[in-house]
């Protein structure tokens, strides 16, 4: 009678891959922890943890382990096997699936090694070598799995099946010092228990886990061998190696069941060989040895009959094939045929008649009767739910059985689900080939495919719901709302996405995919407030849902990659709102070691830095203190610095830089430019690694994005000049003129005027800033740059364009406007730099006299009109409304001239003090032909008002016209006075009872500060600017 | 005289005796065979006396035996109908449904002695009443109550005296009412020897922290622990004073302190002890619950819930503590699962 060496039951999950010795580990885990002593001592720890494991507490039977390894209760004998019995628990923990598999096994892996480490003589140091090699195994089937995925890229794939083959490699170890162990102990029972019949379990022990070891070794240097590819010499080496191992131990064992199973295996290796002849040969012999078998042996028998199928289907012997499906038919039982083996033989059925069908002319009878019989057998399959259940679902779903799945309306709960699931499983296989698609119209069609399979899974989840069943256990229900909440998420149903994953997590919070619906819905909640058209203070609803959920997740899950990613989200929102205490808050709540701790500083940072911008430009009644915008500016570089120091650490220089970490450079480099300490900056930029300069000039793909290019070679640009590194600062003009007209069209010459006007700006704020900020020096140290630079460029005898002659233009420019409003020395300086601007633009005006082609056309009416603007700033105003009324009468419809001409008269009303000319800067004047060629603010306004393009214009025109009235108020004296304040507070009451909004926050602030100073001329005590409108409607006095 | 449940290990070494014994009784000049069963043995012997006061065993050639009533385990009479006799068997084992459905058809003959009637009467009320403890149905906790209240009336003289008395103050209990049960938990611990007193004052502290009356219940379980008392009853007894004190330290927000003295009595008490073990592993949770220790309490609640969960009140109070316990810590499911138990099999609802 053949020996058996008893299976523990069903196959473990994914067996399929690696079906032998995953046998064992089950039987080792089923036997590891039954076999320790009964305690005397009160405290039953093996009593009390095999409860807690059978009632599936398996976190808490974790906790109770760490627990006794301090307790005073804990007994000697179990204290010192708890690092093995959490090995164990562990690899039991695995097999729950999910995101923790890994963990868990690495965990097990830890503890088992770190008993055999600390008690290599105690009895269980073998089962314990046993397990862990098993566990390197299990890890090599997990990133098999994932290299299997589809979605991955060729390098993924590769790296993960040598992670694979390392893994698997550790195993072989680990099986191999087993076997050592195990022969050894077998040689020394042996001799005992010659003298000593009482040892001869112990020794049959030993023989057993003997055996155990080279079968499982042969096992594991067969898995070696797959992961090469065919062609590759190790995958025959391997293979052959493996398949002499199996040989060798079947003639060795053949009386034990385990020694005809290795035959199964050899004629597996021989099949993968390319030998299906002789796998055949082996799987009849196997059949037939196991012929007459009950019990657990049947199953050996069943795998071996599949075995058997699938080589015929390789070997195109049809007949053969279909008179073993026959036998079978006839001889197995009810019991085998829905057990796992019997399920596979069913599917290999069906895959055997499917490929008799398509060896037949369509609609013949033969090709009918084939299809009947592959119908039959995957109909069989879909009644046991599993794996195996969805691969036959999915091939019924093929064409050659009538296309996609039955029409009719499923009417019960089964059915609406198993559809359901078919359809899910398309949706997962669809998705993961999105990624891979090699074009444009691939990648259409597999989304159209993928949108349609979604939709219909939705549907039938839908339908299954409605009808479930009163005992639908809660694991069922839920993988239905998850799967149905990752389904509206694709919809981009962000709300019902956001709602069934929220229920789900709250409600079963220990269920496996509890983490992730949460992490769903707080994603959604996210997207929701992105999307929201309400103004930012108004997105309540989704805050406060994100806020709860996220509070909610912490201190259910605290530290979880799930909720570090919630308070991603949450931290988004905080910054977004401009909640920066709270996102500093949210930013202490993520882990110093988190992988996202880098992003959540620098994005709180980027907010800091964004706030100080905007904080700091503000009108002085309303902008906040220096000393808070110090701090604004002192947190964000230090949180920048930060950010950036943890992203570099862990820089691989194999691996293109991330944008973010690129982007956050840059940041950081504009904000110590801004901060006078252009030196920083540079050194920065300089960064070999990651430094944007560096990136740019290595075409690194972060440059593409966005405007990083440009804004990068300008920032260099303004560093090198505050540094005085002229030549350097030359060198990224001619990188800027390269980088805007990569194009090569002849909008080339616009789009660097452009940046270069921007630049000018920048430099105009940044100066401002600094001395606001009582940064004297240093803004006396980047004006002096600038200075240098420009005259240097302006002096060249060669190389000056129109475009580089029109940024020294436009800088001085800026540099004049900056130092207007300041000390008598800065304002000595403000006339020098409109001078050298003005002399500048004559310079342009006439080289494009002398020569056409210099400039583009009509870029003459730009520059007469910056000259007008700088002939205004020196006072010049009669000058300036002579080139101004020159360019309306050519074209009266210039707004951009109709503009600098108000702005004119307003700044010669100031400086003269003649009330005339504030009429004029509002109502315009200067009639010719019977119309006012000049608009004044007020016509400017009426006229850009339709279009929202020109919102920005419209808000400044007005702004100006009540500027015009306050500033001539304080000119007048009663009652034309206070008429004019009176005036002025109805003009904004106007604007904003329009647009509440006033333009947005900067120009809301603007008119908020100037509404406040009319407020306190009109004597209103507390003037509380724009909210008094808010709360008591009209201005006091509404009535003209 | 409270019946343990030592299970069927200790039955046998009650039995095997017996049975080794008999056939060398059988041809000693003594016939009869009544056997009384102690707690730390068996005297086969004839039951000359057996009142509240003491049990008397003539066990032959002159030799007489006196044995303390309360330290009586079971008596089996010679004379005792086989039913009878089968299903004291059944309530030593703890199969009390089975014993009671035997009892029930039990007729004595028109001769059968007062003392054989006393079982009969006594195992009937004593199986109702562990029943009624069982399931803490009111109903039956009133009618086990009133039946073992009739014994102690009817038989005021018994050997079962003693246990009737703790029993009927155990039922009381479960009933909440705790001034009838303090009156018959008194008589105990007025009682002539100090092992009673003590099982007396311990009941009377398991009342007084019932009530949450914690420093009276430490009170009495310290003056318990004054008593001078040896032998395995007074062992028992000192345990479970130990338990009730360190509930009270536990309660009294000196958890610590209550979970070293717990910890001490685990270590101490044999396997076999479950109903001194629930005890000590609920006051363990109970201890680790107020020191805020969420986690280490829900272990302990569990030992009660899967090693020791054949002691009804014990369990009950587990099951209890762990439906609040798992909400807490977001194991709503586990929370659920353990409340449906509850109301399952005690018909009870979660307190929290």
């Amino acid at each position: 009678m053949r020996k058996q060496i008893a299976r523990a039951g069903s196959m473990p999950r994914g067996s399929q891959n690696w079906s032998f010795p995953a046998v064992f580990l089950l039987l080792v885990v089923c036997i590891a922890s039954l076999t320790g002593e009964i305690t005397p001592a009160a405290e039953e720890s093996e009593r009390f943890l095999q409860a807690l494991r059978e009632r599936g507490y398996l976190d808490l039977a974790l906790d109770y382990i760490e627990q006794m390894r301090t307790s005073p209760l804990c007994p000697e004998s179990f204290r010192e096997v708890l690092d093995y019995e959490a090995g164990v628990l562990l690899i039991e923990n695995s097999r729950l699936g999910g995101t923790l598999r890994e963990k868990s096994l690495e965990q097990a892996k830890e503890r088992l090694q770190q008993f055999i480490r600390e008690k290599p003589t105690h009895s269980r140091v073998s089962e314990a070598s046993f397990l862990l090699a098993n566990v390197a195994v299990e890890l090599a089937q997990l990133k098999k799995e994932l290299a299997a995925q589809p979605g991955k890229t060729p390098e993924e794939k590769n790296k993960l099946l040598a992670e694979a083959r390392q893994r698997f490699q550790e195993a072989q170890k680990a099986f191999e010092t087993a076997e050592r162990r195990a022969y050894e102990r077998a040689r020394t029972l042996e001799e005992e228990a010659k003298q000593n019949p009482r040892k001869e379990v112990e020794r049959d022990d030993a023989r057993r886990d003997l055996l155990r070891a080279r079968l499982s070794l042969a096992g594991v240097i067969y898995e070696i061998g797959k992961l090469y590819p065919q062609s590759d010499p190790n995958y025959r080496a391997e293979l052959n190696e493996a398949a002499k191992r199996f040989a060798e131990l079947y003639e060795k064992y053949k009386d034990f069941t385990a020694g005809v199973y290795a035959r199964l295996q050899e004629g597996r290796v021989r099949r993968d060989l390319g030998d299906p002849k002789a796998a055949i040969e082996i799987f009849k012999q196997v059949i037939a040895l196991l012929q007459g078998v009950s019990g657990e042996e049947r199953s050996v028998v069943n795998e071996a009959v599949h075995e058997l199928i699938q080589s015929y289907i390789l070997t195109k012997d049809f007949n053969s094939a279909t008179a073993l499906i026959d036998q079978w038919r006839d001889q197995v039982r009810p019991d085998e045929e829905s057990s796992g083996e019997g399920l596979r033989v069913h599917l290999s059925a069906a895959q055997l008649f499917m490929a008799v069908a398509a060896s037949q002319k369509p609609k013949t009878q033969e090709h009918t009767r084939a299809v009947a019989r592959a119908r039959e057998h995957l109909n069989f399959v879909t009644r046991f739910p599993g794996p195996l259940q969805r691969e036959a679902g999915q091939l019924l779903s093929q064409q050659l059985f009538g296309g996609a799945s039955d029409p009719s309306e499923p009417t019960d709960f089964a059915t609406a689900k198993e559809r359901g699931d078919t359809a899910w499983g398309s949706f997962v296989v669809f998705v993961g080939q999105l990624n891979a698609a090699p074009t444009p119209q691939e990648r259409q069609k597999l989304q159209q495919q993928a949108d349609q399979v979604r939709d219909e899974a939705l549907r039938f989840y839908r339908l299954a719901l409605a009808m479930r069943p009163n005992d639908l256990s809660p694991d069922e229900m839920n993988l239905l709302r998850f799967r149905m909440a990752y389904l509206y998420w694709s919809q981009q149903d962000y709300y019902r996405a956001a709602v069934l994953g929220e229920f789900l997590a709250r409600n079963y919070p220990q269920n496996l995919l509890a983490k992730q619906a949460a992490e769903i819905a707080v994603k959604a909640y996210r997207i929701l407030y992105a999307q929201s058209s309400a103004p930012r203070e108004e997105r309540d609803f989704e805050t406060s849902r994100i806020e709860k959920l996220v509070t909610w997740m912490n201190s259910v899950w605290p530290k979880e990659r799930e909720t570090i990613e919630a308070y991603m989200m949450l931290l988004d929102t905080a910054v977004d709102n401009r909640d920066l205490a709270k996102a500093e808050a949210i930013l202490g709540q993520i882990p110093e070691d988190s992988p996202r701790r880098a992003e959540a500083e620098l994005r709180v940072g980027q907010g800091l830095w964004a706030t100080f911008l905007l904080e700091s430009s503000k009108e002085s009644e309303v902008r906040p203190s220096a000393e808070q915008l110090a701090a604004y500016l002192q947190k964000a570089r230090q949180l920048l610095e930060q950010g950036i120091g943890r992203m570099k650490s862990s820089f691989d220089e194999s691996k293109p830089v991330e944008y973010t970490l690129a982007f956050s450079v840059l940041s950081l480099a504009g904000l110590l430019i801004e901060n006078g300490q252009a030196s920083d900056a540079v050194t920065w930029l300089e960064d070999p690694q990651i430094g944007s300069l560096v990136l740019v000039r290595k075409n690194d793909p972060a440059a593409d994005r966005s405007n990083f290019r440009v804004e990068t070679l300008k920032a260099a640009l303004r560093a090198y000049v505050g540094t005085g590194q002229l030549e350097k600062a030359e060198g990224v003009m001619k990188e800027l003129e390269v980088a805007t007209s990569a194009g090569g069209d002849a909008a080339a010459a616009a789009r660097l005027t452009q940046v270069y006007v921007g630049l000018a700006r920048q430099l105009q704020e940044s100066l401002r800033r600094l001395r606001q900020d009582n940064k004297l020096e240093e803004a006396d140290r980047l004006m002096r740059g600038f200075e240098l630079f420009l005259t240097q460029i302006k002096s060249r005898k060669e190389g000056n364009t129109f475009t580089s002659l029109n940024w020294v233009g436009e800088t001085f420019y800026n540099l004049a406007c900056s130092l207007e409003g300041g000390s008598p020395g800065e304002k000595a300086k403000s006339q020098e730099y409109y001078k050298n601007a003005a002399d500048t633009y004559v310079g342009i005006l006439r080289r494009i006299r002398e020569s056409p082609d210099f400039a583009p056309a009509n870029a003459a009416t730009g520059i007469q009109l910056r000259l007008a603007s700088c002939l205004s700033g020196l006072r010049k105003f009669e000058e300036a409304v002579k080139i101004l009324l020159a360019l309306l009468r050519q074209k009266e419809t210039r707004i951009d001239v109709q503009v600098e001409a108000a702005r004119t008269y307003q700044a010669w009303a100031d400086a003269e003090g003649r009330a005339a000319f504030y009429t004029l800067a509002i109502v315009g004047g200067h009639e010719e032909k019977g119309r006012k060629l000049m608009w004044g603010w007020q016509g400017v306004a009426r006229r850009v008002q339709p279009y929202p393009q020109y919102q920005s214009l419209f808000h400044e025109a007005w702004y100006n016209i009540a500027l015009c009235r306050l500033n001539q108020a304080q000119r007048e004296t009663e009652p034309k006075r206070s008429e004019l304040l009176r005036q002025a507070e109805l003009d904004i009451f106007r604007v904003y009872q329009l647009y509440p909004d006033l333009g947005g926050e900067a120009t809301y602030a603007r008119y908020d500060a100037l509404l406040r100073r009319i407020q306190r001329l009109r004597g209103v005590r507390d003037a509380q600017g724009l909210q008094a409108f808010a709360q008591r409607g009209a201005p006091v006095g509404k009535s003209l | 005289m409270k019946l343990r449940q030592y299970g069927w290990k200790c039955i046998l070494q009650s039995v095997f005796p017996l049975g080794l014994l008999l056939p060398f009784l059988a041809s000693a000049p003594f016939a009869w065979a009544d056997t009384v069963r102690t707690l730390s043995a068996s005297i086969t012997g004839k039951v000359v006396e057996a009142t509240s006061q003491k049990v008397i065993v003539d066990r032959g050639q002159g030799r007489i035996e006196e044995i303390n009533p309360h330290l009586v385990d079971m008596i089996f009479f010679d004379d005792e109908p086989s039913v009878l006799r089968t299903a004291k068997m059944a309530v030593a084992a703890g199969r009390y449904e089975e014993a009671l459905t035997a009892l029930e058809k039990v007729q004595l003959p028109e001769n059968a002695t007062s003392l054989v009637r006393q079982e009969l009467e006594f195992y009937r009320s004593f199986c109702k009443a562990r029943l009624a403890l069982g399931t803490s149905d009111p109903q039956s906790l009133e009618q086990a109550s009133e039946g073992l209240s009739q014994f102690i009336n009817q038989y005021q003289n018994s050997f079962h005296y003693w246990s009737a008395c703790e029993l009927l103050g155990d039922l009381l209990t479960a009933r909440g009412d705790y001034a009838s049960a303090s009156q018959f938990y008194g008589r105990l611990s007025k009682a002539t020897w100090p092992e009673l007193q003590m099982r007396g004052l311990v009941a009377l502290g398991r009342t007084q922290l019932a009530q949450k009356k914690f420093s009276e219940a430490a009170k009495a379980f310290d003056d318990a622990l004054q008593i001078q008392a040896t032998g395995p009853a007074a062992d028992r007894a000192k345990t479970a004073a130990t338990l009730g004190k360190a509930r009270c330290l536990a309660e009294r927000d000196e958890p610590d302190q209550a979970i070293a003295m717990v910890q001490e009595v685990i270590k101490n008490t044999p396997v076999e002890e479950a109903s001194l073990l629930a005890e000590a592993y609920n006051t363990l949770g109970v201890a680790h619950r107020k020191a805020g220790r969420t986690k280490e309490a829900i272990l302990a609640f569990l030992h009660t819930d899967l090693l020791y969960f054949s002691v009804a009140t014990q369990h009950i109070e587990a099951l209890d503590n762990l439906v609040s316990l798992f909400a807490q810590v977001g194991q709503r499911q586990r929370a659920e699962e353990v409340a449906k138990t509850l109301r399952e099999r005690y018909k009870r609802e979660p307190s929290g």
